[in-house]
């Protein structure tokens, strides 16, 4: 039996792989970012007036307009009784702006993830960051801080960055970071760490703890305010513009590690840039808003179905994607039952899941990738 | 001797005789015939008629001279006959047969040990049973802000959640709930223990609930007198607000919520409706189907004149701050009226006669007027004495 040749290598230059992979000028992906954006955009505002207008108190849309006005400009609006008012400038509209945000983070912290581990099934729960977040809330529940509005997001946000510290130090335990050290890391830390959120779900005595960690698990914003709105918000849009501004760069990462070498990117301080800056994003949003599942994996993965892998569109247009999903998540959450309530991470896996299957199965048909 | 001292002798005999013959005729205690020789007036020791009694003392009933003092009125069993799960409810001896959807159980002889899954059944088992019948408990029996037994399990093994702990205690019967995993009745039942399954409603009492494991823990009598407690508690309840309150049309709202995380408010086919409903109120959640979550939006939208909180009193009273302070309900009756009260939970959550609490607390609460004059006092646990 003969060996078979390896095939060699095309002599081609890494610039001219990389503009191969990436074929457009940035004209074109200015245009196909703006086209993308305008659409988007356009579904957000869409997505965002019916999510005011809509809700157990019924409000009249000139009331609810008014009453949106008011908010913006400080002042009283006619016409508009003090319970709409409240509803709308209290209940409606930072729930709206919380669920923007949370679906911002998560969706451009799983696209940092999929471009760094180049593999489009990476999430931001992969390095154990979720879990760790889980396990900080589940901890401040469980002693009994839950009270304050603000315990449960510090626990969240310090068991996140916690999680993040440690998958690093044992990817680190060789001297030199891999993606796969990286990878499994954080697979076996974050169940680690789900286990250990398990364990202490079952060895809390107090079953209203218990039952508040199980709700908070499940993930939702009802407890959003005007605080939570603007802590989120911020973040997620600084990381956005962070995220966009190292698009470029990500792409790169793609073509792999020694090409990406060679066209000048430390590999090593930017992939530990993109992962801390997906630990926080996706950090602040499970503080927010407890897990909320599919939305980091499956909206960069249908925006790239879409407009293909280049991330100097994939990052914003995944942002706008991820905001307007959760938006609308929460909407059917809060309206499909009303009076009563869904957990809006009920109705994300509900949606992403099937929609992730299909997606996989129309990436394997089309032979689309990374 | 002297014929006179002779004379007076035999005259004093002769009165002595007569009297002595005249006690014994009186006391009715001499087969003897009656001295024929009339009772000079002056001599008899009989007490004159009785005076008649007073009008305070009742006369005896002539039946009651016919029952010996120490035998007592059958007891009346009736209540028993329309109680599903006993398949003769005219036996009221040994064996007996109950059944459920986990099948037959055949019991020869009064279980000395039983195994109560849920905390309903544990309540009323708790108020039929000595508590050394009881074959375990679990942590939260324990719990104040839930259970209504919690002061009386101190010395009844706590078990976890691991069907092996049961087993290993070996009951003769255990009772579960609908709400209990059919795995683990399955382990119960392969183990050799028979299993009853009954559903506990929260309503009414739970009165079939009571009777069927009186019945089956041999505490028929007992079990007759709880369940009158709690039928007569709850018709004291409910004729007072009939007789005196509102149209039904015109009855307060009331909302009842807990805040885990989120808010939850028990809806339409829940006990909690159940006790609103007994207490004259109107659940202002009818809309929701059994335990929802809700928003503070929709608590404005439901705009109840009564909001009840259940869970436990310090986290209760937090939850009720927020709501009087929130300004999307600074609207809603309840609030306007300062009409937001953290209730004992247990009352409401449970499923059990301990249910009729919340309701006495509740129409307290909706109809003070009605209820000024009434002090409720919780239910008692067995007591052999």
């Amino acid at each position: 039996m003969r060996a078979r040749p390896r095939t060699q290598p095309q002599p081609t230059t890494l610039t001219s792989r990389a503009l191969r992979f990436f074929p457009r000028t940035d004209s074109a992906v200015v245009r196909k970012t703006l086209i993308g954006s305008l659409i988007l955009g356009a579904l957000i505002i869409a997505a965002i007036v019916t999510a005011v207008a809509t809700g157990p108190v019924d409000i009249p849309l000139p009331n609810t307009v008014r009453a949106v006005l008011a908010t913006i400009s400080g002042e009283s609006a006619t016409s508009v009784t003090s319970t709409q008012q409240a509803v709308i400038e209290r209940i409606r509209l930072p729930r709206v702006v919380l669920a923007l945000g949370v679906g911002m983070a998560l969706a451009v912290a799983g696209t940092i993830m999929q471009a760094i581990f180049r593999n489009p099934l990476a999430d931001p729960g992969i390095i154990g960051t979720s879990a760790g977040g889980a396990l900080g809330a589940v901890i401040v529940i469980a002693i009994g801080l839950s009270g304050s509005v603000l315990w449960i997001p510090a626990g969240s946000i310090i068991g996140s960055i916690s999680a993040l510290l440690l998958v690093f130090a044992i990817a680190f335990l060789g001297g030199r970071m891999s993606i796969a050290t990286l990878l499994l890391a954080g697979v076996a830390i974050g169940s680690l760490l789900g286990a250990a959120v398990s364990t202490t779900i079952l060895l809390t005595d107090n079953i209203t703890a218990q039952r508040e960690m199980f709700f908070w698990l499940a993930g939702g914003f009802e407890g959003a305010t005007w605080t939570t709105a603007r802590i989120v918000a911020p973040i997620a849009l600084f990381g956005t513009v962070i995220a966009v501004v190292a698009s470029r760069d990500l792409n790169l990462l793609l073509l792999g590690d020694d090409e990406a070498r060679s066209l000048g990117i430390n590999v090593g301080v930017f992939r530990i840039a993109m992962v801390i800056l997906a630990a926080v994003l996706t950090g602040i949003a499970v503080a927010f808003a407890g897990i909320i599942s599919f939305v980091g994996l499956i909206v960069p993965h249908a925006i790239r179905l879409v407009t293909g892998p280049d991330h100097r569109h994939v990052v914003l247009l995944s942002a706008l994607g991820g905001a307007l999903f959760v938006l609308l998540a929460d909407t059917a959450a809060r309206t499909i039952i009303s009076p009563a309530e869904l957990r809006v991470g009920i109705i994300t896996a509900m949606v992403g899941g099937p929609a992730f299957i299909v997606l996989l199965m129309t990436t394997k048909t089309s032979r689309s990738s990374l | 001797m002297n014929p006179r001292k002779l004379k007076s002798v035999l005259i004093l005999f002769s009165v002595l005789a007569i009297n002595v013959a005249a006690t014994f005729v009186a006391i009715g205690c001499t087969d003897e015939e009656p001295t024929p020789t009339p009772v000079p007036p002056t001599s008899t020791p009989i007490p004159p008629t009785p005076t008649p009694l007073p009008p305070t003392a009742t006369p005896v009933p002539p039946t009651a001279t016919l029952v010996p003092p120490t035998a007592t009125p059958a007891p009346d069993y009736s209540a028993y006959l329309d109680v599903p799960g006993i398949v003769d409810p005219t036996n009221f001896d040994w064996p007996r047969e109950v059944e459920s959807s986990e099948g037959l159980i055949v019991l020869n002889q009064p279980p000395a040990l039983a195994h109560f899954a849920s905390q309903g059944h544990a309540e009323i088992a708790f108020g039929l049973i000595d508590t050394s019948r009881v074959a375990a408990i679990y942590s939260f029996f324990a719990d104040p802000d839930i259970s209504n037994i919690s002061d009386h399990v101190e010395g009844i093994p706590e078990i976890g959640s691991e069907p092996e702990e049961v087993v290993s205690l070996e009951p003769e019967v255990i009772v579960v709930s609908k709400f209990v995993n059919p795995d683990l009745v399955a382990v119960f039942k392969e183990s050799g223990i028979p299993v009853l399954r009954t559903a506990l409603e929260g309503r009414n009492g739970d009165i079939p609930n009571i009777l069927l494991l009186a019945y089956m823990l041999g505490a028929e009598d007992r079990g007759l007198e709880l369940a009158a407690e709690v039928a007569s508690r709850l018709d004291f309840v409910r004729q007072r607000i009939v007789s005196a309150s509102a149209p039904e049309g015109e009855r307060p709202s009331v909302l009842t919520v807990s805040d885990f995380g989120q808010i939850w408010a028990a809806g339409a086919d829940t006990n909690v409706d159940s006790i609103i409903h007994d207490a004259g109120g109107i659940n202002a959640a009818a809309e929701v189907e059994s335990f929802q979550q809700i928003s503070i939006e929709s608590i404005a939208a439901m705009d109840p004149d009564v909001i009840i909180i259940t869970q436990p009193m310090e986290s209760g009273q937090v939850f009720a701050e927020t709501l009087m302070s929130s300004p999307a309900l600074q609207g809603v009756g309840a609030v306007q009226n300062n009409e937001v009260h953290v209730v004992l939970s247990r009352h409401f959550t449970t499923l059990s006669h301990w249910n009729v609490r919340g309701v006495e607390t509740l129409a307290k609460m909706l109809y003070p007027e009605l209820f000024a004059d009434v002090e409720f006092k919780d239910f008692e646990t067995y007591d052999p004495e």
